[in-house]
């Protein structure tokens, strides 16, 4: 250890008093600083809400581009340290000072390391650049810094093992950072095959970058850790084999020492990679998953399927990339698999994970989504429910945790329901039917989210939790609409879609307007008619994009998902019934179906409601499932909600109608209690000329100063001796 | 003190050296002197144990270079070629780390650079010193502790004869009561601390003996003559 300590001082000395060493670190700052101008624009961009990610990470992490240039920079920190020596015989003279080849390799690498880590030093600048100009809010999450910065200089430090070798490998310095350099691009860039080239067989374990990326976040990831451990060793074997290289006779054991410390490391990752134990050091603990969420994932009655759908908006990647971390977290604490793929990939294409999610297939496309399967059930997480964006665009919330969580528990959820359709009055079949004028894409999406789908001619069965009269052209009988009374009596639901197409020249009475009528919903033969919401590709219709009401049913619905509604036709609602979707307030009700819709007195005035819940239920929308309630749903147009319709994928009536049956049966969605939390990174508010300041004291000023501060000493120095 | 028996050691196909056996005694100076890649370097570096011999052993004070190499490296002092010194670090700071580094005592820079006479220039950076300095800085950092060994290479190479003639004093002051080995292609710069001599040849030691038994042998006056004979190939 005293060899080795001496050995280290001395390097570290004879270093730090050689001008090349100032003129390497001012390229290594002005690197640092023009990524950290590059992430100064980004945060201090009014326009564009704040990255993603942990204060920093990308700075520490890198870019291809500055880890090109670190490259160099390690390059040339290590090149010197072995090859000069032989080269001018100070090699000789250390090793017959009582210095073994071992002391004197891991001395003169620990002075290189101790240099680099030094030049890192004085980018702690940017976070008082940072400190200066931030918005409030979000924290400083100390560990996680402290983490990036550790892990930045660990990994280097692996990396100048390998340069170090290089060095002991020849006697001039020119070859050694050839030598060191090509090393260096080749581990680098093994680790980087993937991101270009997914079909190459390479463990993305071996990414430099998203080691640090883990690092910087304040994840002590057990894989990170391995791989600068074995590239460190590894390199500090081959280099002191390399230094023993023909002057020893052992050096041949040196050199399979060398393989067998490789091997070794390549199986200790191996083991990490299958099993990736990490310590979140994070002061939010932003990398564990909420204990919910593990004790869920724990219990899934049946292996679970996370498949994550890449959005084309490159902006979106971040979230995108903490869907994955959290689904791999998820992944090592149950049985859920995690792939992730080209939304043109899945089955069907866009359209079809368009339509689970309820989304448009060009918002999906764009904003990619989350198909979560279990035992036979499907649910689509889009973007709206990872991430809270505020009107500004900006991330508010992310929530990607909840998000899969809550999903997750609604599939797990064992409370079956059942909703049973009556037939046998002219109801829109669940099968497919002539023109797809049927409910078998609601019948698929039901099927889809855990919910029985069963036929019923006459008196609902008791295991019904819900019946659903599906469009009927011929009116239910007085002794149907007493059992379905009795349904909604005993606390079942009762979800009635009118039928809105005409039947014989007029709207067919669906027989239970006297039932309805109860619960405070009417439902007329005016047709709402609304031209602020009217599509020009398909007269008659009405997109509601914004016309929610606040209600457990609504949830994530309003400003987010359409509903398309057909000529659907006009609801009353009164006492405590309440409106559930409704078109605005241009809207009103034609009674006159005869002519073109002009709005005339006699018309129902708007806006006019299109889905109303009844007066029992409907006194405590948030309350979702208190037994033996009256719960009853009524739509103004069961055809808005046929196959024909929603097949065009504008609509996200399925969904809708999935959420109302789930709803009605009082099995709501189990809660999950999982906070959403703030982005980790944050906002620089400054004008354009502090902006400019600190560009250019990042890119030139720090730079600068270090060479100054470098030659001021050297000069003194060289005065003094 | 340093005994060499049977060393043997070959680059590839070529014979550096061929069965040589040298031993240098307490208080007595070895001149090893030969033609250029005659083999003079390799066996100074197996005799420091910075280089393994193919076969042979290398002993210091009876203690193995192969096998104890530390603890025979702590009764050496080793003089490389061209004394090898941080141009940046002046004097002092680098004979008091090559002290640490040899794990010698405290005192040990004052004694060597008193020794070596280098006190005047001990707070100069090494870079600014002349050749004639630079070799008696090497010259003190060998001298570091005081060793009962020394061996130098070529200790005067590339030094004027002023700069040779000074060093000379310092080797000679040296090597009182040590065992020196010493090489040189240059045998007239050295003769006069010379006991003996040993003449190496295409790595094969063809002689070995005081200066005076070797003029003898080859009947001549003059040491660097019988040396010439010594060198010329075997007919």
């Amino acid at each position: 250890m005293r060899a080795l300590y001496w050995v280290w001082r001395r390097e570290l000395q004879v270093t730090l008093r050689a001008p090349i060493i100032y003129i390497v670190g001012g390229l290594f700052l002005a690197v640092q600083g023009i990524a950290f101008a590059g992430l100064v624009g980004v945060l201090s961009d009014p326009r564009k809400p704040a990255p993603l990610g942990a204060l920093l990470e990308g700075q520490l992490a890198g870019t291809l581009l500055t880890w090109v240039l670190q490259l160099v920079v390690l390059t040339l920190l290590g090149m010197r340290t072995i090859a000069d020596d032989k080269r001018g015989g100070a090699w000789e003279l250390l090793l017959t000072a009582q210095v073994g080849e071992g002391a004197a390799v891991v001395g003169k690498w620990l002075a290189a390391v101790t240099v680099y880590a030094l030049l890192w030093m004085p980018t702690l600048a940017y976070l008082g650049v940072v400190a200066l100009f931030r918005a409030d809010g979000g924290g400083w999450d100390v560990p996680s810094i402290a983490c990036g910065y550790a892990g930045a200089i660990a990994m280097g430090a692996a990396l100048l093992a390998w340069a170090v070798a290089a060095s002991a490998a020849t006697t001039t310095s020119l070859a050694a950072g050839a030598l060191g350099f090509g090393l260096l691009i080749v581990i680098f860039l093994a680790g980087e095959l993937p991101s270009v080239w997914p079909e190459a067989h390479v463990p993305a374990v071996l990414s430099v970058r998203a080691q640090l990326v883990t690092l910087s976040r304040g994840e002590l990831a057990l894989p990170a850790v391995v791989l600068v451990v074995a590239l460190a060793v590894t390199g500090l074997s081959l280099a002191i084999a390399l230094a023993c290289a023909g002057r020893r006779r052992d050096t041949g054991r040196r050199v399979i020492a060398t393989g067998i410390v490789a091997v070794i490391g390549a199986l200790a990752l191996a083991i990490a990679t299958r099993h990736p134990a990490s310590w979140d050091v994070s002061a939010a603990r932003r990398n564990s998953l909420d204990p919910e969420t593990r004790a869920l994932v724990a219990a899934l009655p049946a292996p679970a399927t996370i498949t994550i759908v890449e959005p084309t908006l490159g902006a979106l990647a971040p979230i995108y990339d903490e869907v994955a971390r959290v689904a791999d977290r998820m992944a090592h604490a149950g049985p859920v698999r995690v792939t992730r793929v080209d939304p043109a990939a899945l089955p069907g294409g866009i359209p079809a994970a368009a339509r689970l999610a309820g989304v448009l297939p060009h918002d999906l496309a764009s904003n990619g989504a989350v198909i979560v399967e279990l035992a036979g059930k499907r649910r689509a997480v889009d973007l709206l429910q990872l991430a809270d964006i505020d009107a500004s665009g900006s991330i508010a919330q992310v929530a990607v945790e909840r998000a899969l969580t809550g999903t997750l528990a609604e599939l797990a959820q064992a409370a079956p329901v059942t909703a049973c359709f009556t037939t046998g009055h002219g109801e829109l079949p669940v099968t497919h039917a002539d023109k797809d004028a049927d409910w078998s894409a609601v019948a698929d999406r039901l099927r889809g989210a855990g919910i029985s789908v069963e036929l019923i001619d006459g008196a609902p069965p008791a295991h019904c939790d819900v019946v659903v009269v599906a469009g009927p052209a011929a009116p239910l009988s007085a002794d149907d609409a007493i059992a379905l009374q009795a349904v909604v009596a005993r606390g079942g639901g009762l979800l009635v879609a009118a039928a809105s197409r005409p039947i014989n020249g007029s709207l067919a009475p669906t027989g239970l307007e006297g039932l309805l009528a109860n619960e405070g919903i009417g439902i007329t033969d005016a047709i709402a008619v609304d031209p602020s919401l009217a599509m020009r590709e398909l007269p008659g219709a009405l997109l509601v994009f914004d016309g929610y009401a606040a209600h457990p049913v609504n949830a994530g619905f309003e400003r987010a998902r359409p509903t398309l509604w057909y000529e659907p036709r006009a609801l009353t609602v009164s006492g405590g019934a309440a409106s559930l979707i409704r078109a605005s307030a241009a809207s009103w009700g034609e009674r006159d179906r005869a002519h073109r819709p002009e709005q005339d007195p006699d018309d129902l005035a708007g806006p006019i409601v299109l889905a109303a819940v009844g007066s029992s239920a409907g006194g405590a929308p948030a309350s979702g499932s208190a037994a033996g309630a009256h719960r009853v749903i009524a739509l103004g147009s069961a055809e808005s909600f046929a196959t024909s319709l929603l097949a065009g994928g504008a609509s996200a009536g399925d969904l809708w109608l999935a959420h109302a049956i789930r709803w009605l049966a009082g099995k709501p969605a189990p809660a999950v209690a999982v906070a959403a939390r703030a982005p980790d990174q944050v906002k620089l508010v400054m004008t354009a000329g502090q902006r400019r300041a600190v560009i250019a004291l990042c890119t030139a000023g720090i730079p600068l100063a270090w060479l100054l501060l470098g030659g001021a000493l050297l000069l003194v120095r060289r005065r003094r001796a | 003190m340093l005994r060499l028996d049977g060393i043997r050691k070959a680059y590839g196909a070529r014979i550096a050296l061929a069965d040589v056996t040298l031993e240098v005694a307490a208080g007595e100076a070895v001149l090893l002197v030969g033609r250029n890649g005659a083999g003079k370097t390799t066996l100074l570096r197996i005799a420091t144990g910075f280089l393994d011999a193919d076969a042979g052993t290398a002993t210091i004070d009876g203690l193995s270079v192969a096998s104890a190499r530390t603890r025979a490296q702590a009764r050496l002092g080793y003089l490389p070629e061209h004394a090898p010194a941080p141009a940046e670090l002046t004097v002092r700071e680098h004979l008091t780390t090559r002290a640490r580094l040899k794990g010698r005592a405290g005192d040990a820079v004052a004694t060597a650079m008193r020794a070596a006479a280098i006190e005047e220039v001990a707070s100069q950076r090494i870079g600014t010193l002349s050749k004639g300095f630079r070799q008696r800085v090497g010259l003190a950092d060998a001298l570091l502790g005081d060793p009962p060994l020394l061996v130098l290479d070529e200790p005067t190479s590339g030094m004027d004869p002023i700069q040779t003639r000074e060093l000379r004093t310092q080797l000679i002051d040296a090597a009182k009561q040590r065992a020196v080995l010493v090489s040189s292609h240059a045998v007239a710069d050295l003769e006069a601390m010379a006991v003996r001599v040993a003449v190496l040849r295409e790595g094969s030691l063809v002689a070995c003996d005081t200066p005076r038994a070797l003029c003898e042998q080859t009947k001549v006056e003059r040491l660097d003559d019988a040396v010439m004979k010594l060198l010329e190939p075997a007919a």
